[in-house]
């Protein structure tokens, strides 16, 4: 559904380029997750490849078109839900669900989606009154009101409570399951980890590591096991590959002693930092 | 049509719930009562001024006109200020759809206001086919005002400011009137210079045509410079 190929941008008068020869393909129903830190060129893929940005070199398509020859035909492909809020503030919430989904031919029920996201009774609340995250919760709503089949989410969880991260969250699941293809950016590896199915990690323009987050997991782990007991405040580590026949893991065991017990596969943070880093 | 009515029934809203921009839109019919009225007043209290009533008739018609390039200017400005304009871009229609038709409406009403201003306000009137092309010319300091404005100002504060300017600019050419036929064609490099310059002629029965024309193509070019600008600068294309 997504591919890019060789994918390289700069912009105007820029001394270098923002993207570096990226390549990537996203699959139908599959999430695909851009992870990097500010100013490695996330936000800015995702603005060729919906077509804000033009100029690039390589291939970025889109359904099998390359984004050139796509029309404004794309945007009723795509959905996008940008980073910062973008709404009329003096209209209502339910005003500006409908005045964009005019637009469309196909369109979900506004209301419905203000429901989705704990916004119905604010639905005839003028948007200028609402708080960041609730801006947040409209603004992603918006990005899939008309119903596309390709949705590019920027930062979608940011200024947002644990609770309304959650329910976005639970939704991208669904939307996932329902066949959409989605392309995140976003600085929450937790987010990246729970909903990708394939995670790039960005550092200057160039992905530096593509794979799932739990093949990311096991690569960049380590096959120890950290034991702690009430006994001692150093931990215990075991190899994991020789743990069966480890005598004094299976004595602890049997001692009843143990407080915590962890295998140490990496989290996407420590991957983030790993990868990302500028040396 | 379906979008042409959804997008004036927006942008309806958006003006009515803004105070300033009501203002500026309900201001045009205001100014008409004002001069048909005061005008008498004061041309009865300081007679001199019976010599000058097609100045005042330039200034009241530019006045009139510049108030829907105002509130035109601000829409887009809101639209930008609120990152509306993103999203505007990935819509199935061209963004550029959004700003034509409000740049014609703005030139349409203001066109009618200038009509009325000239025509109903009894200051000074220059015979009727005069008063259309009159009000053609004025009505295309809306579309100049709007692109200007959203064009180079950053947000609202400096807006305002830039329209201040704006208007004392267009008004400048006034001053032609008063200097030596040699400083007069200074202000030519001004597109309101051919507008008040087609006024007074026509108002004095005096052939004034080539004022229109060259009027007429220095608002063209003048708009197509803008919209260009506009397009690279705010749309980025």
């Amino acid at each position: 559904m997504i591919h890019t190929k060789d994918l390289y941008f700069k912009y105007p008068g820029a001394a270098q380029n923002t993207v570096n020869g990226i390549s990537f393909d996203v699959g139908a129903g599959e999430i695909f997750g851009l992870l990097g830190p500010s100013g490695s060129g996330k936000s800015t893929t995702q603005k060729v490849l919906f077509k804000l940005l033009s100029g690039y070199q390589g291939s970025a398509q889109i359904k099998g078109k390359e984004i050139t020859d796509w029309g404004k035909e794309l945007y009723s492909q795509i959905g996008v839900g940008f980073e910062l809020p973008n709404h009329y503030l003096k209209l209502t919430a339910l005003e500006n669900l409908a005045f964009f989904q005019s637009f469309y031919d196909e369109g979900l029920d506004p209301m419905e989606l203000l429901k989705m996201v704990g916004l119905e009774k604010d639905a005839d609340k003028k948007v200028g009154e609402f708080s960041k995250g609730m801006k947040m919760r409209l603004n992603f709503v918006r990005s899939f009101a008309h119903n596309p089949e390709i949705l590019f989410l920027d930062e979608p969880t940011s200024g947002l409570d644990p609770s309304n991260s959650r329910i976005l969250k639970d939704i991208i699941l669904d939307l996932k399951n329902q066949g959409k293809t989605i392309l995140i950016t976003t600085h929450h590896m937790e987010d990246a980890e729970e909903l990708c199915d394939q995670v790039a990690f960005l550092s200057e323009g160039e992905i530096k590591k593509l794979d799932s987050p739990e093949n990311l997991k096991l690569e960049y782990g380590k096959r120890t096991l950290e034991v702690r007991t009430y006994g001692s405040n150093e931990p215990v580590i075991f190899d994991l590959d020789q743990l069966k026949d480890d005598k004094s893991f299976l004595e602890l065991v049997q001692s009843g002693e143990i407080k915590t017990i962890h295998s140490k596969e990496a989290n996407l943070n420590d991957i983030f930092i790993a990868t990302t880093a500028k040396k | 049509m379906k979008k042409l009515y959804t997008l004036i029934k927006n942008d309806l809203k958006l003006i009515v719930r803004d105070k300033t921009l009501l203002s500026f839109l309900l201001l045009p019919p205001v100014l008409i009562i004002a001069f048909k009225f005061l005008t008498p007043i004061l041309v009865e209290t300081a007679p001199i001024l019976e010599e000058y009533r097609v100045i005042i008739g330039m200034f009241a018609s530019i006045q009139t006109a510049i108030m829907f390039g105002f509130v035109t200017s601000f829409l887009i400005l809101d639209e930008k200020d609120e990152n509306v304009m993103n999203v505007i871009r990935i819509l199935p229609i061209s963004g550029f759809y959004f700003i034509l038709y409000r740049l014609l409406f703005a030139t349409v009403f203001s066109s009618i206001a200038a009509y009325a201003m000239i025509t109903l306000s009894d200051i000074a009137h220059p015979g009727n086919l005069e008063a259309i092309l009159l009000a053609i010319l004025y009505g295309m300091t809306a579309p100049t005002i709007s692109l200007a404005i959203s064009t180079y100002a950053k947000n609202k504060v400096e807006g305002m400011a830039y329209f201040k300017g704006i208007d004392l600019l267009l008004m400048l050419p006034i001053a032609s009137f008063f200097v030596g036929s040699s400083l007069s064609m200074v202000f030519s490099i001004l597109p309101t210079y051919w507008v008040f310059h087609f006024y007074e002629t026509s108002y004095n029965d005096a052939p004034a045509f080539e004022f229109f024309a060259v009027g007429f193509c220095f608002f063209g070019i003048l708009i197509s410079l803008l919209l260009f600008q506009f397009r690279k600068r705010v749309f980025g294309r």
